[in-house]
């Protein structure tokens, strides 16, 4: 077990500028409010200037993930080892604890989709993509997890739910779990009729112990096809229904490393914040917090 | 899973929209933030090299569209880094928009 950060939250260039000069002098705010922060490494790789200036002083005081977008691990293209060996010099350069990515793919024939479309819950795919992330994970020689993405489409041809298929990937894999878990309660209302129960059974059926973080993050809903779906979005504060899923989560395993998400109507840093303090003390003053039976590597 | 993943190529570039609401969900969603990149890097690149273009100064244009929404694409991602410096000097950047525009619209 890798990780016992705390609160995150994704550091979004909206507010790099302000989250390094308010670091850099000890903003008590920012300074008491937040453990870790996780950023998208392709947003910065290459980056010089002020971009650079900006990041330096986090990356030397606060413990960092990177969380990329463009591995495509699950695409039949070949893996883009140009991008890894990039992300391999910064992640070493910026002394991460560890990077992650998605379960899924974006990239077909060369052509990038520009969003995470869903792999087939098939045992073909299963080995197709353990295989790859074994190279991956090798090659960049920093502990490497995989997101549950959320998918609107369940594609043809499956052969297992959702919870198995992510869960022989870890294993052939040896990858470590970043769960999403609000990514885990869109797919389940989404694809089921009673999505409170089929996320339950879902934590349940899924090895918590190979967990490295959580994310949260919001979502919104829309009508597709005459019902309603919702859609991830990363753009709205944190339902109450995937606060709830936390909580239980966190009542199977504490819950030691959590991140919140945004991404899309960013708001000012302030608001997010105080949002990840919120969700943070709803988990650390909660009974469970003090489960002490558990062993000390079973805890997330 | 070279067939599926081609076929959602197909479902998502093609000329005809999925009768599946979800797939068409991805549809309009790729497009959309595709649009919204190529459209910035156009832009960018006409405003660079066209100097009669109306667009607003390319480098603040570039500037707000990737503090908000940085594109996915890796290749778009190379062709961002750095722009503010090397941009004007490439002209390759042009036919890179006008290809990419052509290709995908």
């Amino acid at each position: 077990v890798l990780s016992s950060l705390g609160r995150g939250i994704s550091l979004r260039r909206s507010f790099l500028g302000e989250f390094s000069e308010r670091l850099v002098r000890g903003d008590p705010k920012l300074v008491s409010s937040l453990d870790w922060v996780e950023l998208v490494p392709e947003n910065f790789m290459g980056r010089g200037g002020k971009i650079r200036r900006a990041l330096s002083p986090i990356l030397e005081a606060v413990p960092v993930s990177f969380h990329s977008v463009s591995l495509s691990i699950g695409s039949v293209d070949p893996l883009n080892w140009e991008f890894l060996s990039q992300l391999r010099e910064f992640a070493r350069n910026a002394g991460v604890r560890w990077v992650t990515d998605h379960l899924s793919y974006s990239s077909v024939n060369g052509v990038q989709l520009n969003d995470l479309l869903p792999l087939p819950f098939t045992k073909n795919a299963v080995h197709y993509v353990a295989e790859r992330i074994r190279q991956v994970q090798d090659y960049l020689g920093v502990p490497f997890g995989l997101e549950n993405p959320s998918y609107y489409k369940v594609m043809p041809g499956a052969e297992m739910p959702e919870a198995e298929f992510l869960s022989e990937v870890l294993r052939l894999s040896d990858c470590r779990l970043l769960l999403d878990v609000n990514n885990v309660y869109v797919n389940c209302f989404n694809h089921s009729e009673d999505p409170q129960r089929a996320a339950r059974r879902y934590l349940r059926e899924i090895p918590l112990d190979r967990i490295t973080e959580v994310h949260v993050a919001g979502h919104k809903p829309i009508e597709l096809g005459g019902q309603i779906k919702l859609l991830d979005t990363h753009g709205a504060s944190v339902s109450e229904p995937v606060l709830g899923l936390l909580r239980e989560l966190h009542q199977l395993l504490p819950v030691k490393t959590l991140l919140l998400e945004r991404e899309s109507q960013v708001p000012p840093l302030d608001s997010i914040l105080e949002e990840v303090s919120g969700i943070w003390e709803d988990l650390v003053y909660s009974p469970q917090h003090y489960n002490t039976h558990l062993p000390q590597e079973a805890r997330i | 899973l070279r067939e599926l993943q081609e076929r959602m190529l197909q479902t998502i570039f093609g000329p005809l929209p999925p009768t599946d609401p979800a797939l068409l969900l991805y549809r309009e969603s790729i497009h959309s933030s595709l649009q919204e990149t190529l459209d910035l890097l156009y832009s960018v690149t006409r405003g660079a090299y066209e100097k009669t273009c109306q667009n607003p100064p390319w480098e603040e244009l570039g500037e707000r569209f990737i503090s908000q929404n940085w594109p996915r694409d890796i290749r778009l991602n190379w062709a961002f880094k750095n722009f503010s410096e090397w941009l004007p000097a490439e002209p390759w950047m042009k036919e890179l928009a006008d290809y990419e525009w052509s290709r995908v619209f």
